[in-house]
């Protein structure tokens, strides 16, 4: 009775509120109160805001807001010292960072710009996001002759790399559309990493080169218990089943010779789809043989790049499979994770597995990677325009300041290792920890620095770090045709995302998980090519054919 | 009776009327001007449907484009799909997810009332209140194929373990289930309540004719759930084109969009991820379309089955 | 139900009858079984060390019981941020919302309302045809400008038709003549609302308040839509970032401990999901009178 009594006295307080709010007077005002808290919100950013700015224009210290959306892989918080670095480089500019969590880029930075808040300058890591971005009226266009002016030591860096071509990844109509984001090697440095202490108390003592020694490796990891804690939770490896079919042990295709989600030159000087050629279906069936036998992670069709090396910091596997070096180098977020787990931990790198035939080889991603696009609010003002551009330049060429962006400041968060690459503290290398220095900010993108600056941060140029990923029957580099696909029609590709692709990357694990027989690899490559594959193989093959006078518009503007 | 009177009202003047229900007005129009804007407010974007949106050009000025996306939608083959992984998903809650309150609903009213009946209650009912995004969280630690308790005990079984959230050929029967488990408890309270409504005399005069427990379920209590549960019956029906957002949303992964994806998941995904407005609204008309004339069909049934009075209105 | 307890008198159990009670007994105890025994893993899971946790085996107990993943869990500020957002949203939406719908079902109870007939027909419209996804995000981020805004969340579904038509119903039940005494001394409308059928209505105000606040408390995808800014996530938005996307990173801000000691993602998603499931444990037992009269009141019309 007591209890009910106490009840029925809640409700009234409750009602009682409730009744107020209704009344109006609490409500109405903090409602008030906050529709003009967001409508400054909305003017601060898109146009409203160089309005709002030449209205002051009078003043002498005149300030634009500028905003970038970037994507990152931890928190940044809404002061930090990045933020105050990077306001100090070109007086005037003050810049709103939208940091927006990489796994969920699109998905939020695309509802954005359809209702209208356009960020002046974005990170752009999608060829077919670009080409409707481009369609739909999101991105500015700038004259070529205010770049050079602007920009003169990013322009004169790409053509000291040879890479003016890369222009025309944001060229259309005689306008730059943002700035191409360029690495210097023709190859990746790409590499499987290994877990030499499991190797060794498996009774493994070197570093596994074929693929039967891959296999029997990946059989001891799982069944003779690398980590000696007397329980059977350890595998071979993982695979990024969710997020990343192209990366879904490439190395391993290579050993038979294809890599499926690259183009190839076949024969009759046609480009042809990976997953077209038969060879697919071996590595196919060696994979499966994996999986079945339990040497393969059986989460792996929902584990994407975070999950996997949550998996490797966590013992849970002993090989990380073309992954880049760095990843396996202290300062890295994902060495620095095993090693704070597990300090005895030993990491090495490996060669590529190689087949019967001899073939091997890492996957490459060719060197026109992604963009950083203009949003056209940015255009409004030309003299924020120019601003933006000058500090660009000064961003993506000086190496000091790029650095200073993305690693912090040198001696407190970062040091140069052996190889004079900056290296990170441990303490800064896992991006949780990085909120308030702002760090994360533009380690995932935003700065579209050029190879020369690249080099320095990756070690492109340091032979050992770079064997591996050099080596291999496989040639590297632009014969895998993955730019072409920047110069595909807006149709084709989103038809191709829409359909084809789908198929490929669910019919790929559906293979691997044995939810599909391999017999049927033929019937799939045919599904695919019906979905979208042949449309797609076509533009491709056109984009071959032009590709010379596709670039040579850019050419003849910047050479 | 109400219709004579609002026939009386409607007699008088317009302008007196108004006069006479002032207030009553000042009360209504501010609740009603929040249904105006939210919900009649985006049927004005349901002209997407028929044009090319264009950020840059907006809604108003996007081209017009007719039927396009209708067209596109019914031949394309993923949204077929996903069309008939909405109906069978729908159909599978129907078939095995709608019983099972009934049962449930059945088996407590046999109980005895005390300490056990309320806690089972209590306990049965917790699920409804816990969002779909924490039942993922619990669903993925128990079906885990590494470490998940289901997985264990088909290991100690002598099984192998199966990835149910990321198997075809499972993750509608986690979808299935996992329903049953969230809403069982919740579900069974309205057949409870029509349970309560049987008058005792008809148990006690069966019991004096010798009925058994069995008999008297039989002959009395199912036939006392019919009306409530045909109109449950037909009201799920209605939602045949809702086969759960929530619950699949937060459930599925890429690896079994084959199975699992369906109309509202889609239109999210293209609509929100891929920028393709204008499709996923006409998709989404195309839905609320079919929704509407599902319930009306139902409304019209029910009004049928309950002699002129509907469920719904 | 009460009278099936008082009828007792006669003791006669047939072996059929005995065999069905215990089978209704066994059911439902399996139901009660699996509704529970996932929590009880989650709790045993929350609490287990680092190296239990990584032990494969069903876990249902724990040796050495650690309170690290709670730790970890209640010293992360997103967790206080977001689950302090979500107070502020239950309340405010709830509050605002109820006390929108009393005020707009009461006239719309009355049969002699002007037009009432036409508003019933475009409110229960709104039940069974939306605008849909899209639509509904222009109006509300390019029309309304209400991305970031708490009211984004809490305006677009204050006046939901099902309980705007669960209140009508049940003001129309309440007597007239109680109002019409009200009206010969002098009152107004908004007298008459706020004195006499207010207090009459309390058991649906509660009704609808208590779904309305779990509604609120258990909604996401609004925030996931309109809030960018992450210190205005609502607490299931950064659960479903944890639990469904598995970014744990949400919840190491801040949080630099011993990594050895460090509990795993396991059982602090374990702790999480227990975390967030308290409030309601401890609230529901309490209020499922309240709950239940919704569904008497929503489920059949009157």
């Amino acid at each position: 009775m007591k209890g009910k009594k106490l009840l029925s006295l809640l409700m009234c307080t409750l009602l009682a509120a409730g009744a107020l709010g209704a009344c109006g007077q609490e409500a109405g005002e903090s409602g008030g109160e906050s529709r003009n808290q967001s409508s400054e919100v909305k003017e601060s950013s898109g146009t409203e805001s160089q309005e709002a700015a030449q209205g002051e224009g009078t003043n002498e210290e005149q300030t634009w807001q500028v905003t970038l959306a970037v994507p990152v892989n931890g928190p940044v918080d809404e002061k930090n010292e990045t933020l105050d670095y990077l306001n100090s480089l070109v007086p005037g500019l003050e810049f709103k960072i939208e940091a927006i969590e990489i796994g969920s880029y699109w998905d939020i930075l695309n509802p954005r710009l359809a209702s209208g808040e356009i960020p002046d300058i974005f990170h752009c890591h999608s060829d077919s996001m670009y080409r409707s971005y481009l369609e739909q009226g999101v991105l500015g266009g700038v004259a070529p002759e205010l770049i050079k002016e602007c920009m003169p030591e990013f322009v004169s860096d790409l053509k000291e790399c040879d890479a003016t071509g890369a222009w025309s990844l944001v060229l259309d109509n005689g306008l730059i559309y943002g700035l191409p984001i360029v690495t210097g090697e023709r190859t990746y440095n790409f590499t499987n990493g290994w877990r030499m202490d499991w190797l060794k108390a498996v009774g493994i003592d070197k570093v596994p080169e074929t693929v039967e020694e891959y296999e029997e490796a990946f059989t001891r990891f799982t069944f003779n218990d690398p980590d000696g804690n007397g329980v059977d939770d350890t595998y071979g490896t993982t695979l990024r089943g969710k997020d990343s079919t192209p990366n879904l042990f490439p190395s391993l295709f290579g050993a038979y010779g294809i890599f499926p989600g690259m183009w190839n030159l076949a024969e009759d000087g046609t480009l042809k789809f990976g997953i077209t050629d038969p060879r697919g279906k071996e590595a196919l069936e060696k994979l499966h043989s994996w999986y079945e036998k339990g040497l393969i992670d059986p989460e792996f069709i929902s584990v994407d790049g975070v999950g996997r090396t949550e998996k490797w910091a966590n013992s849970k596997v002993g090989a990380l499979v073309d992954t880049t070096y760095y990843n396996l180098q202290p300062g890295d977020a994902i060495y620095d994770g095993l090693l704070a787990l597990t300090p005895e931990a030993e990491v090495v790198s490996g060669p590529a597995p190689k087949g019967e035939d001899g073939d091997y080889g890492y996957m490459n991603w060719g060197r026109y990677t992604n963009r950083v696009v203009f949003g056209k609010t940015l255009l409004a003002d030309e003299e924020k325009l120019k601003k933006v551009l000058q500090l660009y330049d000064l961003i993506s060429t000086d190496f000091e300041v790029c650095a200073r962006l993305r690693c912090g400041v040198e001696g407190t968060h970062w040091e140069y290792n052996e190889f004079r690459v900056p290296q990170k503290f441990s303490a800064y290398s896992d991006a949780a920890n990085n909120g308030p220095s702002g760090l994360n900010t533009f380690w995932q993108g935003g700065i579209p620095y050029t190879p020369i600056v690249g080099d320095l941060f990756e070690g492109s140029n340091i032979e050992e770090l770079n064997k591996y990923g050099k080596e291999g029957t496989l040639v590297n580099g632009e014969n895998y045709f993955s730019y072409l696909g920047k110069f595909v029609p807006d149709e084709v590709g989103t038809a191709y995302k829409a359909e084809a692709d789908t198929l490929y990357k669910t019919n790929f694990i559906d293979f691997i998980t044995g939810a599909r027989p391999l017999e049927e690899y033929d019937a799939f490559v045919e599904e695919w090519m019906a979905a979208g594959g042949e449309a797609y193989t076509k533009a491709h093959n056109e984009c071959w054919q032009n590709i010379e006078t596709i670039m040579a518009e850019a050419e003849s503007i910047f050479n | 009776m109400r219709k004579i009177q609002t026939k009386m009202e409607q007699k008088k003047p317009l302008g007196k009327r108004l006069r006479a229900n002032r207030a009553r007005l000042l009360m209504f129009l501010p609740g009603f001007a929040f249904i105006l804007l939210f919900s009649y407010g985006p049927m004005y974007g349901l002209v997407l449907a028929f044009k090319d949106f264009n950020i840059g050009l907006g809604i108003w000025d996007s081209p017009w484009v007719g039927w396009k996306h209708f067209r596109a939608f019914l031949s394309n083959a993923s949204s077929l799909r996903v069309l008939g992984n909405t109906l069978r998903i729908s159909l599978l809650h129907l078939v095995f997810g709608f019983p099972a309150p009934i049962i449930l609903a059945l088996l407590l009213n046999e109980l005895k009332p005390g300490f056990f009946k309320r806690a089972a209650q209590t306990i049965s009912y917790l699920p409804h209140f816990i969002s779909w995004i924490v039942v993922a969280g619990i669903l993925s630690n128990l079906l885990s194929p590494g470490t998940g308790m289901v997985n264990e005990v088909i290991k100690m079984l002598g099984g192998k373990p199966v990835y149910f959230l990321a198997d075809v050929r499972w993750f509608r029967t986690v979808l299935v289930v996992s329903n049953i488990w969230k809403g069982i408890g919740w579900g069974s309270v309205v057949y409870l309540a029509a349970l309560c409504s049987i008058p005792p005399e008809q148990y006690e005069s069966a019991m004096i004719d010798g009925a058994n427990r069995l008999q008297r379920i039989r002959y009395i209590t199912l036939p006392s759930m019919k009306g409530i549960i045909s109109i449950m019956l037909l009201m799920q029906a209605g939602s045949l084109m809702n086969a759960g957002f929530d619950q699949v949303f937060n459930l599925y992964n890429p690896s079994v969009y084959a199975v699992g994806d369906i109309i509202d998941t889609y239109v999210y995904r293209m609509g929100i991820g891929q920028m393709m407005y204008s499709f996923n609204t006409a998709v989404g008309l195309f839905k609320s379309t079919v929704n509407f004339i599902l319930v009306m069909t139902v409304n019209f049934v029910t009004k049928r089955i309950n002699e002129g009075e509907s469920v719904l209105f | 139900m009460k009278t099936r307890g008082k009828r007792r008198t006669k003791r006669k159990i047939c072996a059929a009858d005995r065999a069905l009670i215990i089978f209704c007994y066994t059911c439902v105890f399996l139901v009660v079984a699996v509704t529970f025994v996932p929590f009880w893993e989650l709790a045993a899971t929350s609490l287990c060390t680092r190296a239990d946790a990584a032990r494969s085996g069903i876990r249902l107990f724990t040796a050495n019981p650690t309170l690290d993943a709670y730790r970890q869990v209640l010293s992360s500020k997103n967790i206080w941020n977001s689950a302090w957002n979500s107070v502020v949203r239950v309340v405010l939406g709830t509050v605002i919302s109820v006390g929108l719908t009393a005020l707009t079902a009461y006239p719309l109870s009355k049969a002699d309302f002007i037009g009432v007939k036409f508003f019933t027909v475009a409110i229960l419209f709104t039940m069974v045809f939306s605008g849909g996804l899209i639509p509904s995000y222009f109006l509300i981020t390019k029309t309304l400008h209400m991305t970031d805004s708490i009211w984004s969340m809490i305006l677009p579904g204050a006046v939901g038709a099902y309980n705007l038509i669960i209140m009508r119903n049940f003001l129309r039940s309440i007597p007239q003549s109680l109002e019409d005494a009200a009206r010969i001394d002098g009152a107004g409308e908004m007298y008459v609302w706020w004195r006499i059928v207010m207090p009459l209505s309390k058991p649906v105000l509660a009704t609808v308040a208590l779904w309305k606040a779990v509604d609120h408390w258990n909604a996401y995808f609004d925030c996931l839509l309109y809030i960018r800014d992450q210190s205005k996530f609502v607490l299931q938005v950064l659960l479903r970032r944890v639990l469904v996307e598995q970014q744990m990173a949400m919840l190491q801000e801040g949080f630099m401990m011993d990594m050895t000691s460090k509990p795993t993602e396991a059982t602090v998603r374990a702790a999480l999901i227990l975390i967030s499931t308290l409030p309601i444990v401890l609230v529901y037992p309490f209020l499922q009178k309240y709950f239940m009269q919704g569904i008497m009141l929503g489920g059949v019309k009157e």
